[in-house]
């Protein structure tokens, strides 16, 4: 036993564990569904094409751990141990509001000390452990196709969805002229901004491109006779009608709305262009 | 084939005398031929972290503390590790295809494609990314690769800085990004062409002697142990070859990775902690221009999203400022200059970051009034 330490070498042990150590962190959180909090599902095959490269490069340099090697230093292996070290210690927190827009994440995260970040905690730590349980809602996740969602009205009134909600959100800002008067259903959550006329809102959703690092908020104003009861960065469901009007300088859609509703946080927060 | 086969033999022969192979790159850092003081920063982050850390776990689990708000930690974590999640795979394939290029291509192939002195070398360079459609952190090993086989620094310059602009992903996502001005997104290849045509060309008049790190240099002498003791030229089948290219990626990627998670941490600090008012109140083209620039820097997105960033600073400033934004930020940012400097002598490096500044500054100074 002694033997085979003394022959170990150090150095690609360490590499090894390194290299063993992201893959096996990539494959957690694709099983878990946590991936999606950091990145855009369409990274996902991206990463499975990681870790197929990562065990090869290890297995690859297998012979090496029988190579002893005398004055090795580690200190330049510090620096990869430290994601490793906050990826499996601290979970994922997804992100209020954009962090491009600098400081609002600090503020983002402050708001949302009390309630939201409880249940994100909660959810998200349970995600490794219960694997199973989160694989059934998983599959239907990966199954995004990167197509074009198709923009029909229902009933006579805009959807907005989880799928839908960049595409149709474009589509408004665009033709606006178009859709005024027009119902439209939309959920998301509140962000409230000095800047805006008393009373009005914003109801927004994470638009995700790449990963979290530039998510940035869109969506639209609301007006709501009662919003000073509403609490910033609650997640709502609001059915209203859209009413084109110039809005400090800007002709802007805003949802004039008619019933809010609570509701909780969809399990995909975020929202893709594509 | 011939010449192949003897420089695949003084390859092996060279990696079979050389004992201290794994001492060069362990010793000499990640990056360094002063491994000192990078290696220090690293130990002293990585103590820091550490500590906090702990620290954090023991706040947490006594009670008279259990309600402290570390949601602030958690976002910055999320972050750093998604900018990681996305570029890793990138990075991996930037390595492999190095590699591939280190092992299966020849010195004569490479220079055939990239003609040494000829205007057509920097043709082929701007071309180039178009068939390699990853963003930015995966072609600064692809492009040192490059160098290592012979490609004059000029083109390898301007295939650096084209590659990630001329990117067919980039392209369609500015497309998407600016559904009501199509012409963004051409405007944002022809001038990041531009740029990096007068970048190569300032190389091609001022030369710089040399351009690798040592380790990087030394690489057909010393560095790969692969296969040396087992094989000779004769008996090198793709088997060989193969595992040449992954135990080279592998070594590569602890050269380069380290500063790729450096420059992650930087800017996902500067995103989560720097408030937004610093961008505010702001007047004057110049001003302007120089400020989304060093947004682009800092900010440190990858090249294939930060046309919806972009966008967001529409409304903001000017569209001159936006575009030397769009320009700059798949050239240069943190995590690619530390990438950099693992790859390339830091003189040529600082020489590299002065004349893209330097250019990209000047020419939307020239077209701010057009663009408005």
């Amino acid at each position: 036993m002694r033997n085979i330490l003394y022959e170990l070498n150090l150095d690609a042990l360490v590499k090894t564990i390194i290299l063993l150590g992201f893959a096996l962190f990539f494959f957690l959180i694709i099983q878990s569904g946590q991936v999606l909090t950091y990145v855009h599902p369409r990274i996902v095959p991206y990463m499975y094409f990681a870790i197929i490269v990562i065990i090869l490069m290890v297995l690859f340099s297998l012979p090496d751990l029988r190579r002893r090697q005398k004055n090795v230093t580690y200190l330049p292996y510090l620096i990869f141990l430290l994601p490793l070290l906050t990826a499996f210690a601290l979970p994922p927190q997804a992100m209020d509001t954009s962090p491009i827009s600098f400081g609002s994440a600090n503020a983002g995260a402050e708001g949302s000390a009390g309630s939201r970040s409880d249940d994100s905690i909660s959810s998200s730590g349970s995600n490794i452990g219960d694997s199973n349980v989160a694989d059934d809602s998983q599959s239907d996740q990966y199954s995004y196709s990167g197509r074009e969602p198709e923009l029909q009205m229902i009933d006579g009134s805009i959807v907005l969805d989880d799928d839908n909600f960049y595409q149709w959100s474009e589509e408004i800002f665009t033709n606006m002229d178009a859709y005024a008067g027009k119902q439209i259903e939309a959920t998301g959550f509140i962000m409230q901004n000095e800047q805006l006329i008393k009373n009005d809102f914003a109801l927004a959703r994470l638009l995700m491109t790449c990963c979290v690092a530039d998510t940035v908020p869109i969506g639209f104003l609301c007006r709501y006779e009662e919003s000073e009861n509403l609490e910033d960065h609650s997640w709502i469901k609001v059915t209203g009608n859209i009413k084109v009007m110039d809005y400090n300088g800007q002709t802007l859609p805003v949802i004039v709305i008619d019933k809010l509703e609570p509701t909780s946080k969809p399990d995909n927060e975020y929202v893709y262009p594509y | 084939m011939k010449d192949k086969i003897d420089k695949l033999s003084s390859f092996l022969d060279s990696g079979k005398n050389n004992t201290g192979q794994l001492k060069l790159y362990s010793e000499a850092g990640l990056e360094n031929p002063k491994p000192k003081k990078p290696g220090d920063l690293m130990l002293f982050i990585f103590i820091i972290m550490a500590a906090a850390y702990f620290l954090l776990a023991i706040i947490k689990s006594s009670n008279w503390a259990a309600n402290v708000d570390i949601s602030w930690l958690l976002v910055f974590n999320t972050v750093f590790l998604s900018i990681l999640i996305q570029a890793f795979p990138f990075l991996l394939l930037g390595l492999l295809v190095a590699s591939i290029i280190q092992v299966f291509v020849s010195s004569e192939t490479i220079t055939r494609i990239f003609p040494r002195s000829s205007g057509l070398g920097f043709i082929v360079a701007m071309v180039a990314g178009v068939f390699f459609p990853v963003c930015d952190c995966a072609i600064v090993p692809v492009a040192a690769g490059l160098v290592k086989r012979g490609v004059p620094l000029p083109a390898a310059v301007t295939f650096l800085l084209a590659a990630p602009i001329v990117n067919p992903i980039v392209i369609a996502s500015t497309w998407y990004a600016f559904p009501n001005e199509p012409y963004l997104a051409l405007l944002r290849v022809y001038f990041g062409l531009i740029v990096a045509f007068a970048a190569g060309f300032m190389f091609r008049l001022f030369p710089e002697e040399h351009v690798l790190l040592l380790t990087a240099d030394n690489f057909n002498s010393c560095n790969c142990s692969c296969s040396c003791d087992h094989s000779n030229v004769e008996m090198m089948g793709l088997r060989d070859k193969v595992e040449m290219i992954f135990r080279h990626a592998a070594q590569e990627f602890f050269q380069v990775g380290g500063f790729l998670i450096f420059g992650a941490l930087l800017s996902s600090a500067v995103q989560v902690f720097v408030p937004k008012d610093i961008l505010n109140g702001v007047s004057g083209a110049a001003v302007s221009i120089l400020i989304m620039m060093i947004a682009a820097f800092v900010l440190s997105v990858c090249s294939t999203s930060d046309a919806f960033i972009a966008r967001t600073f529409v409304n903001q400033f000017p569209m001159g400022a936006v575009m030397g934004f769009m320009i700059l930020g798949p050239m240069l940012d943190i995590k690619n200059l530390l990438m950099l400097l693992g790859s390339f002598q830091k003189r040529v490096v600082i020489k590299l970051v002065l004349i893209i500044f330097c250019i990209t500054f000047i020419l939307m100074l020239i077209v701010a009034p057009w663009l408005g």
